[in-house]
């Protein structure tokens, strides 16, 4: 058992040590102090402020507390250092930007009422044109939320939410809805329920670091995305993509997913996705495709993953066709694929990809086995069967299944996949 | 060390299990007919080798439960036997069937008549969710609720014949789900609105100001008069509702009597692009975080309308928003955003809603929930004036499920069941822990489920079924539009066991309930002249074939006949072009099982007659010309022969048959 967690640990340890060409967000330079603003000394009415304020000012904050809730109203630029703390009354929305054209930089806002009903939250914006960046929300039901708006920058923002709370009563870090042509990158969302998109298309969501949440991020009827150089650590689902369509899926990382319905990516009723260079790793399963690609004119492509360590590598659910397995890594996953409710996988296309549990050879030495990989696997069709048996996934008593499936043919064992020109080497993820 | 053992014990087991069915397979393999062979030659494991004898029924032998499932749009209820997944009987509720002679005679037709706006006679229903009658919160095993979605109407079967004796449309509304749901004693049947629309059926335009002013949602209270078996519509009300789109509902009990529990889905009040630009209903309905729970108190409530507190709404006694405010009939807590199943712990004590796009079950608490209102401790108003009270205080807990929890039901050891429906999974957890214990994977798209007496006082806990909404792969193709299924649970063991799966080509069942069988007790005959929808004596029955005859009123022809086999009397009806003619059919049989049919030559004309029912078909002899007749259900070997004629002779000029 401990010798297990160590080669476990070492795994992790490696992929995590390797180069990573992403500035850590946390990290990021807060947002410098714009030219020409007007000082807002602390202790000061905020709200008086802002709304005598004119049309495009420039409000600089200082260290201390203002008091909140604010409304935003008009193009305005506010900017704090970060130990410039708008503080929530408990009630309401803490800042909310009902203008195009609004900046909000580098300030801490602490707080938000606490009515799910009414999202309450630390930021709300229903605007277009819209800035924030380097703001710092602590202590809010909501982090950031954004309706019916449309390019809508949110970066190098840290949104921590209380990890004591159950994660069904917590708010989402951020929240888009009906917004569109966006950009969410490089934030740090920690504690927090879920990054939600809901029919917002045309959004990039990038290098931002999602951790200790529900969904990394969700995508629900919201097409046409990007989703770049994530990390999403120990979430109830790094990616989910329902109902939507065209979403690449590159260089990001989905590790610790081990809860109930735990999945690196998941995937329902969706279609013309691309994964690319992920690195799907400790997942209770990496990826699950139910029922997709929906649309017979789609396709998921998944290519050069690292897909490690999680106690199913792929799970299908009526959704083995139409997609391409390409120079993925499948290593130290308990079970590689599963297909659930009795089919196999020998229908959408494996393609060089590398499986550890290969027990070809290479005679010709040319990186590729010389007799395809094919699983078959007693378990996994018990355990398609009897999840619950998937406890004893690694364990003697599996073992002894398999072993005794061999010796007597109790039945005919499934073939789940094949790929007939097998990588001997690793080389998938990023 | 503890798991160690554990361990060497499953290991011994296995090796023992494959060891026996070793001696099947390896041993046994070669002897054709053998288990073994059998398994071998089908590819079948032992998991489901025991599924189908947990499922197989050996001649004769009776089901132990009975499943009630909706038919969706083919508007009847599907019996199910369990465990065999055996179809039983389609009830015709809201569709003419023929076979039964539903919506073919006289009095059933009068049941469509019933449930039909004015003008107009509805032949179709979205049938979505039938109820058991209760005593003391138990299934009794006498009647049958069902509502139409499409239509906001709802119907009374009588469990005695397994037919429908009464429909009911409150006028109000345009459409229902919150039904059908019955109080403790089945006192009231609760059918709640789901579309909001303006109440009544009038016209109001639709934008913003007009949704908000003259939208509404309604839940109707019926009363059900047990001594009569019928609904008495003067004894009922209904309670206004803001436009949140009221979904499913569930009554309290034990803890919670009197009190019934409403969800909604669309607090947002979107109401879809209204042709201006709005984002679309979908869109619409989930920008908010949370919808409402509605908690009625029903038993005020029957007070507040006992006390002439309301208006009269389209026959209807109303108690309106304002009335149901202030007199503490309505209050809102909030949920997470567009839940569908609503349900109340077998001890009444908790209330289990799960938002479909959620990864819990939250579990509020009845105590605190009074509480609450008793202290009126508010979060705020609506904008109706309906007190909100506070979400987190409201609660016990919540448990993580998995994705898209939707309908929960109970066993009766403490554990709830969740229908995943993002997963396709049904979830089982423990109800006083709040934590999840097993799982076993559905077809896809589960929506609801069914556990045997499963949302009563006292669930049997013997089986579940899942209501999947998708088939895809999972049975021979038959084109582009496949059956929904249902899937038979073995709960009883520490790991669930899927049995059985059964497709159901024949609408979209929504949700059913299982009852042992033990409680019904269906009459075999009914006694001679019986009409099937009062279940009181014909007053056009006969009692001999002595008494057939025909006889001329002012208002036609009446034709009283009798069927005793293999004859019909009178075999020959000479009626005139022209003239309405009343068939009074009435059965003399009394024997289990001898059921005469009577169906005319070439008119939409076809009555089913088992045992000492009378049924009267009325129609106007348009047609001249010879119209054989004939028993229309085999009934002996002169079922042939047993025939008569209708000569329909021509008024005007002679055409044919001088």
């Amino acid at each position: 058992m401990a010798s297990a967690a160590v080669v476990l640990a070492g795994l992790l340890a490696g992929i995590l040590r390797r180069p990573s060409p992403l500035p850590m967000p946390i990290e990021a330079v807060p947002p410098e102090r714009p030219t020409g603003g007007t000082c807002v000394p602390p202790g000061a009415s905020l709200a008086a402020w802002i709304d005598g304020a004119a049309p495009g000012a420039v409000l600089c904050l200082s260290a201390g507390e203002y008091a909140g809730p604010i409304v935003i109203r008009k193009p305005l630029t506010l900017w704090g250092p970060r130990d410039a703390v708008v503080q929530s009354a408990a009630t309401d929305s803490t800042v909310t930007v009902r203008s195009n054209g609004v900046r909000l930089l580098g300030f801490t806002v602490d707080g938000s009422g606490d009515r799910p009903e009414k999202l309450d939250a630390a930021v709300l914006v229903v605007g277009d044109d819209i800035e924030i960046r380097g703001l710092r929300v602590r202590h809010s039901l909501f982090g950031i939320v954004v309706d019916s708006s449309s390019n809508v920058t949110i970066v190098s923002n840290d949104i921590e939410g209380d990890r004591n709370v159950p994660l069904g009563l917590r708010g989402d870090g951020i929240r888009l809805w009906e917004t569109k042509q966006s950009l969410v990158k490089g934030n740090r969302v920690s504690g927090c329920r879920d990054v939600l998109l809901q029919y917002s298309p045309n959004n990039k969501v990038v290098d931002n670091v999602v951790t200790h949440g529900r969904y990394g991020t969700h995508f629900m009827y919201s097409s046409d995305a990007v989703v770049r150089g994530n990390r999403y650590l120990g979430n109830t689902v790094g990616v989910f993509v329902m109902y939507s369509k065209n979403i690449e899926l590159t260089e990001n990382l989905m590790g610790g997913s081990v809860g109930h319905g735990g999945m690196g990516i998941g995937v329902k009723e969706s279609g013309n996705l691309v994964f690319r260079r992920n690195n799907v790793v400790q997942n209770h399963t990496g990826i699950y495709l139910d029922n997709s690609p929906f649309d017979p004119r789609e396709t998921i492509r998944t290519e050069e993953n690292l897909i490690a360590l999680n106690q199913t590598g792929i799970e299908f659910l009526a959704s083995t066709h139409r997609s391409d397995f390409r120079r993925n890594d499948f290593r130290g996953n308990q079970e590689q694929v599963l297909v659930d409710g009795g089919g196999d996988a020998r229908h959408v296309n494996w393609e060089e990809n590398h499986f550890d549990d290969y027990r070809g050879y290479d005679l010709d030495k040319d990186g590729y086995g010389d007799i395809p990989y094919e699983s078959r696997s007693y378990a996994s069709q018990l355990i398609s069967q009897r999840p619950e048996l998937a406890f004893f996934r690694g364990s003697a008593a599996i073992g002894v299944v398999e072993a005794m499936g061999r010796v007597f043919p109790l039945f005919q064992p499934r073939s789940i996949l094949m790929d007939s020109r097998p990588r001997m080497n690793a080389e998938g993820g990023r | 060390m503890k798991s160690v053992i554990k361990y060497s014990a499953v290991v011994v087991g296995v090796v023992g299990l494959a060891y026996i069915f070793s001696q099947f397979a390896g041993g046994g393999a070669k002897a054709p007919g053998t288990l073994g062979a059998i398994m071998a030659e089908r590819g079948l494991t032992e998991d489901d080798v025991t599924a189908a004898v947990k499922t197989y029924m050996p001649t004769g032998k009776h089901d132990t439960h009975y499943m009630f499932a909706s038919g969706g749009h083919s508007g009847q209820i599907i019996v199910v036997g369990l465990p065999s997944m055996r179809i039983l009987k389609y009830i015709a509720v809201f569709t003419p069937e023929p076979w039964q002679g539903y919506g073919f005679d006289d009095d059933t037709k009068q049941i469509l008549k019933d449930g039909s706006p004015e003008g107009e006679v509805l032949t179709w229903g979205d049938v979505h969710h039938p109820a058991l009658s209760e005593t003391n919160a138990e299934y009794d095993g006498e009647y049958l609720f069902v509502n139409d979605k499409n239509s906001a109407r709802i119907a009374v079967v009588s469990l005695k014949d397994f037919n429908t004796v009464q429909m009911c449309r409150s006028h109000l509304l345009q459409s229902d789900h919150g039904g059908c749901f019955v109080t403790p004693n089945t006192e009231y049947i609760c059918e709640s609105g789901q579309l909001a629309a303006p109440l009544m059926g009038t016209y109001a335009e639709l934008d913003d100001e007009s949704y908000k002013k003259h939208y509404r949602g309604a839940a109707v209270f019926w009363k059900f008069d047990r001594a009569k078996g019928r609904i008495d519509k003067a004894a009922s009300f209904a309670i206004e509702l803001p436009p949140y789109m009221q979904d499913l509902a569930d009554a309290g009990k034990l803890a919670s009597d009197g009190w019934m529990f409403l969800n909604s889905f669309n607090t947002e009040r979107s109401y879809g692009t209204g042709g201006h630009g709005k984002p679309p209903m979908e869109s619409g309905a989930s920008q908010n975080d949370m919808d409402f729970l509605h908690v009625i108190n029903w038993r005020k409530a029957a007070e507040v309308a006992a006390a002439g507190k309301t208006t009269e709404m389209a026959g209807m006694k109303v108690i309106t928003l304002d009335t149901a405010a202030s007199e503490g009939v309505l209050h809102f807590i909030p949920e997470p955003k567009s839940p569908h199943g609503v349900d109340v712990s077998p001890d009444g004590k908790s209330i289990c809603v799960s938002g479909k796009l959620d990864t819990h079950v939250t579990v509020y608490d009845v105590d605190k929930v009074k509480k609450l209102i008793d202290s009126k401790t508010y979060a705020g108003k609506d904008d109706y004036g309906v007190p909100i009270l506070p979400f987190k205080e409201s609660i016990r807990g919540q448990c993580q499920l998995g994705l898209g929890p939707l309908h929960t039901q109970f066993d009766d050891k403490g554990n709830g069941y969740t229908s995943l429906f993002i997963e396709s999974k049904v979830a089982r957890w423990s109800l006083a822990d709040l934590v999840k214990t097993g799982e076993i994977p559905s077809h896809f798209n589960i929506g609801h489920l069914a556990v045997a007496e499963g949302d009563t006082a006292k669930p049997d806990g013997r089986y579940l079924v899942a209501l999947n909404k998708w088939a895809i792969d999972r049975f021979a193709p038959i084109g582009p539009l496949l059956p929904q299924n249902l899937q038979l649970i073995d709960i009883t063991g520490p790991q669930m066991q899927r049995l059985y799966d059964m497709p159901i080509g024949l609408g979209e069942p929504h949700y059913s309930q299982i009852c042992k069988a033990e409680r019904i007790k269906p009459w075999e005959s009914y006694p001679v002249g019986t009409n099937p929808v009062t279940h009181q004596p014909d007053p056009h029955a006969i009692k001999d074939e002595k008494e057939a005859r025909i006889e001329r009123k002012d208002d036609g022809v009446h034709v009283y006949m009798a069927f005793m086999r293999s004859h019909i009397t009178p075999d020959v009806i000479r009626v005139k072009q022209g003239e309405t003619v009343h068939l009074h059919m009435t059965s003399l049989e009394q024997t289990y099982d001898a059921t005469h049919g009577f169906c005319v030559g070439a008119h939409n004309i076809n009555v089913s007659l088992e045992p000492g029912k009378t049924s009267n078909v009325t129609f106007v002899a348009s047609r001249p010309g010879v119209f054989p007749c004939y028993c229309s259900e085999f009934c002996s070997a002169l079922h042939l022969e047993m025939t008569a004629y209708l000569l329909v002779e021509p008024t005007g000029p002679a055409t044919a048959g001088k």
